[in-house]
């Protein structure tokens, strides 16, 4: 050894169950967040055959960016939790190793720096583990679902990019170290005299008073304000999403704060129900150590909560938000034709390039002539315009003619202005109808000029209106079309008349679609069902990936118990000596594991459920212009998270017990006599 | 002779909930170059204490330590720790040797801290000396109590530092364990004129020193001078000391 940063690799070496499940955490967070990408390319590479094609769907399937990015950087904190976790429980054991390196001269920066060196060394070991695992990782997540999609999503081949494999290396590496800078300081504050004391189990631990209070006000008032005041209601953009960020981050402080009180209750709770001398040690043995218990309950409950939030906040976002937004069109019935066999799926597209999606001008002739007396009807193009794109720069406008579009009365709901504001400006030049968000991003009202880019350079438009348009889509008058684009509609929206007989315009339906086969007529209704089945999916996937950070904290039960059970060998075989059976302390392990899990569990799923109420209630839909009554919102985008957490609540306790029996099997082999510490 | 460690008025106070323990009253206290000082003492008396006050490893309530005359008090934590580092020795009773390393290793690891090459020839050189030549690559649980406590001798003494500390080192070994480690202790003294301050509850190993302080309450009450004792009476005298001291 040549140097002190040689004792960090003999210390990771010493304890490599411990560091290999540090490394198994940093491999899960970098690989899932790869292996996202992988998935979005893949969809991408699938269902866009064309660059046309590509420019025009970028920004729906760019949607999946943010949630996959979302869960890679869950998962790699549920592995930060772990890594802290397990530093934390380190340091406390070597305690009288590093207490004997600071008599021998050591400084606290030095052991400092060993520390940190040996979560740079795990980090790089994990980083480069799941870069090369994260091709396997998202193949395999990829014909997973394909599996659940069926013809609903195509997919091609992918690999995965460069900027991603380099941003998932650098999360890895910054979330190690710093969720490594807290015990590393402690290390660093161990005195010389702790090498001079012996290291003794850590005893049923006391729970600090102020902070469950700080904690359960936190919650409370949290809850209380959202609930009767809440800011969804006139929060808007970006000040909604600093919002919710902040109110997540202080709900989860509070639960963090109450963990001990509730953990403390939950060993009240099961003391009474496990009477006898093991149920007596189970329940003590959980509120030992507070701080690690705590911290692995909590990664155990973060994992359920991220669940819970995200698969509420897709159905809240997607359904009530975007999907809201097509409300009109659904009560006036409303249809679209185009080439696009949607209802059976986005999978539909795959054979298609951009030219055979586009109508023709004979199909549209044929179109406007079979419903033009039945119907309102106006022709949809779909264009790319970065400055009007309601998330990042790449989602879709439509192109519209204003008079056509405010006839159907379906394709924008306004909140600022109205139809009569907006009609002259966008007959006149370039008038926008865009949601609140993209007001707010050019710090523009209505009536005021943004710049957008055009096909021969900038373009000025004025904003003719705020609100809410379909699919949370802006929209561009037709006026300057050749200005933005040169293409033919990819659908017209069809609104039949008050008056139609509904028989005798599907038969004119019918014939259209019979003499033009590559026509396809989609309602509304059936679209919702397709977008409602596509959120499925989306979510299942999520789902699927989430289950890994789950996998996260199961290492930090693995772990936990792992160096509790180092810790207690003298108890364990005392308690052996003394006449406790092998079959009695296997259960008294999994009971101990059990209890936390189900705190964990039940912990999770309450939180999970406040979370989604908080980003609800928080958040609102004003950025889309989409007003809701956000109560009924919340209580319907609960409940599939609900199902979801309910299952987390069986399976976590399942997961603990299983991650505690593992490290429990080698103790339980041992002799009684060989759990007893000899003198050294 | 010049004094290489001092104590001057040395006090340490515990503050135990609302009771206060005074370890250490106004100790005055030195040792000079090349001299090997045994600590006696009941429990509690303050031995220990004093030890690592006189280690650098803990700070006084008032008083202060000078280490060839340079004084403790203002240090900051990084000054004492290159103190301990380059000029001070530790032997600890649970030897607190890093299972990992090799005892070669482990006797180089002080240079390793303070940034140094060791030199081969060093490390192997007093691993001889201890009688371990042979277990050169051996880890620590490879090796018998009082081979550890050898090795941790050899890793106090790396360095030729001032001043050797040592904390009940045949505490925790076997009494033909302990006389070898005893006779290392000799050694280094009597041909290397290392300095050593040992902490024991051991009658016979604090009769291997030339000067036996005697610490009851906090402190110093008697001193024997073991080379104006008879060599085959010093366990006795020192036993008779302590045996007072008890009462």
């Amino acid at each position: 050894m040549r140097s002190i940063y040689g004792l960090a690799w003999h210390n990771l070496n010493a304890h490599r169950v411990r560091s290999l499940l540090s490394v198994l955490a940093v491999i899960l967070g970098v690989s899932v967040t790869i292996a996202g990408s992988i998935i979005i390319e893949s969809v991408r590479e699938g269902v866009l055959k064309s660059d046309e094609l590509r420019v025009l769907m970028e920004g729906l399937i760019s949607m999946l960016d943010p949630a996959m990015l979302f869960i890679g950087i869950a998962v790699m904190m549920a592995g930060g939790f772990l890594i802290f976790n397990t530093f934390g429980m380190a340091i406390t054991q070597r305690r009288q190793q590093i207490g004997g390196l600071r008599a021998l001269g050591m400084t606290q920066g030095q052991v400092m720096r060993v520390i940190l060196a040996e979560a740079a060394l795990l980090a790089v070991i994990g980083v480069v583990l799941g870069v090369v695992l994260s091709g396997v990782l998202g193949q395999v997540m990829v014909a997973f679902i394909k599996q659940i999609a069926g013809e609903m999503l195509a997919f091609g081949d992918a690999a995965p990019t460069l900027p991603v494999v380099v941003f998932a290396a650098v999360m890895g590496l910054t979330i190690t170290l710093f969720s490594v800078l807290i015990p590393a300081r402690r290390a660093a504050r161990v005195a010389p005299l702790d090498a001079l004391r012996k290291p003794e189990a850590a005893g049923v631990e006391g729970i600090s008073r102020w902070k469950t209070a700080l904690g359960a006000l936190l919650l409370t008032a949290l809850l209380a304000y959202v609930i009767a005041a809440p800011p969804g209601e006139w929060v808007t953009y970006p000040l909604d999403f600093t919002l919710t960020l902040l109110f997540i981050g202080l709900w989860l402080a509070g639960v963090g704060l109450v963990l001990p009180a509730l953990i403390s209750l939950a060993a009240r709770l099961g003391k009474r129900l496990m009477p006898g001398t093991i149920g007596r040690l189970v329940t003590d043995n959980v509120q030992r150590a507070r701080g690690r218990t705590s911290l692995t309950v909590f990664t155990l409950a973060f994992a359920l909560l991220v669940l819970i939030g995200l698969t509420g906040f897709l159905k809240f976002f997607l359904l009530y938000g975007i999907g809201s937004s097509m409300k009109p069109a659904e009560e006036q019935n409303a249809l679209f034709i185009t080439r696009v066999d949607i209802l059976n799926g986005w999978g539909a597209t795959i054979a298609l390039d951009l030219d055979s999606i586009l109508l023709t001008e004979e199909e549209l002739q044929a179109i406007l002539d079979t419903v033009e007396s039945s119907a309102y009807t106006v022709s949809s193009y779909f264009v790319v315009v970065p400055e009007i794109s309601f998330l990042g720069d790449a989602y879709f406008s439509y192109m519209l003619d204003p008079t056509l579009a405010r006839n159907t009365q379906s394709m924008f709901t306004f909140t600022e202005g109205d139809w009569d504001f907006a009609l002259p400006i966008m007959e006149a030049g370039c008038g926008v109808l865009v949601v609140p968000a993209v007001a707010a991003r050019h710090n523009a009202g209505l009536g005021d000029t943004i710049s957008v880019t055009g096909r021969d350079g900038p373009l000025e438009c004025t904003i003719a209106g705020i609100g809410s348009g379909v699919a949370g889509a802006s929209i561009i008058s037709d006026t300057v079309r050749d200005q933005i684009t040169d293409m033919n509609p990819a659908l017209v929206l069809v609104v039949p008349y008050a008056d139609t007989d509904p028989v005798t315009f599907q038969a004119a339906l019918d014939a259209l679609v019979t003499t033009y086969p590559t026509l396809h007529t989609v309602q509304i209704t059936g679209f919702m069902v397709v977008l409602e089945d596509s959120l499925d999916i989306v979510n299942v996937s999520l789902n699927a990936m989430l289950l890994l950070a789950t996998f996260a904290a199961a290492f930090g039960v693995v772990n936990t118990m792992m160096m509790s059970m180092d810790e207690r060998r003298h108890e364990f075989g005392l308690l052996r000596a003394v006449g406790t059976t092998r079959t009695q302390m296997r259960n008294l392990i999994i009971s101990e594991a059990a209890l936390l899990g189900i705190v964990g569990g039940v912990v999770g799923f309450l939180a999970g459920i406040g979370v989604l109420v908080i980003i609800v209630m928080t958040y609102g839909l004003n950025s889309i212009g989409v007003s809701q009554n956000l109560w009924a919102a919340a209580l319907a985008s609960v409940q599939p998270a609900a199902v979801m957490g309910f299952v987390g609540v069986i399976v976590a306790p399942m997961i603990a017990s299983l991650a505690a029996w593992l490290p429990a099997r080698g103790i339980l082999r041992e002799k009684p006599v060989a759990a007893i510490p000899r003198l050294q | 002779m010049t004094a290489v460690l001092q104590a001057e008025k040395l006090s340490k106070q515990y503050h135990m909930g609302t009771v206060t323990v005074d370890a250490l009253r106004g100790v005055d206290f030195h040792i000079e170059a090349g001299e090997f000082v045994a600590i006696m003492g009941p429990s509690g008396s303050g031995k220990s204490t004093l030890l690592h006050l006189l280690g650098g490893l803990d700070n006084p309530t008032s008083g202060d330590v000078l280490l060839d005359g340079r004084r403790y008090r203002g240090m900051s934590d990084d000054q004492l720790t290159l103190i301990r580092r380059r000029q001070i020795g530790f032997i600890f009773q649970f030897f607190n040797l890093l299972p990992t390393l090799t005892a070669a290793e482990n006797v180089a690891l002080p240079l390793v801290i303070d940034g140094k090459r060791p030199e081969p020839e060093h490390v192997s050189g007093l691993l001889a000396l201890i009688g371990l030549g042979d277990r050169h690559d051996h880890k620590p649980h490879q090796l018998s109590g009082g081979q550890q406590q050898r090795v941790a001798i050899a890793r106090a003494l790396v360095t030729q530092p001032k001043i050797v500390l040592a904390d009940e080192p045949t505490g925790n070994l076997d009494s033909q364990s302990g006389q070898a480690v005893l006779d290392l202790l000799r050694r280094a003294c009597d041909d290397h004129d290392q300095t050593i301050i040992m902490v024991t509850h051991d009658h016979h190993a604090a009769a291997t020193a030339d000067r036996v302080v005697f610490l009851k309450d906090g402190s110093i009450v008697n001193t024997l001078d073991m080379n104006k004792t008879d060599g085959k009476t010093r366990t006795q005298t020192v036993a008779a000391v302590m045996a007072d001291l008890e009462l």
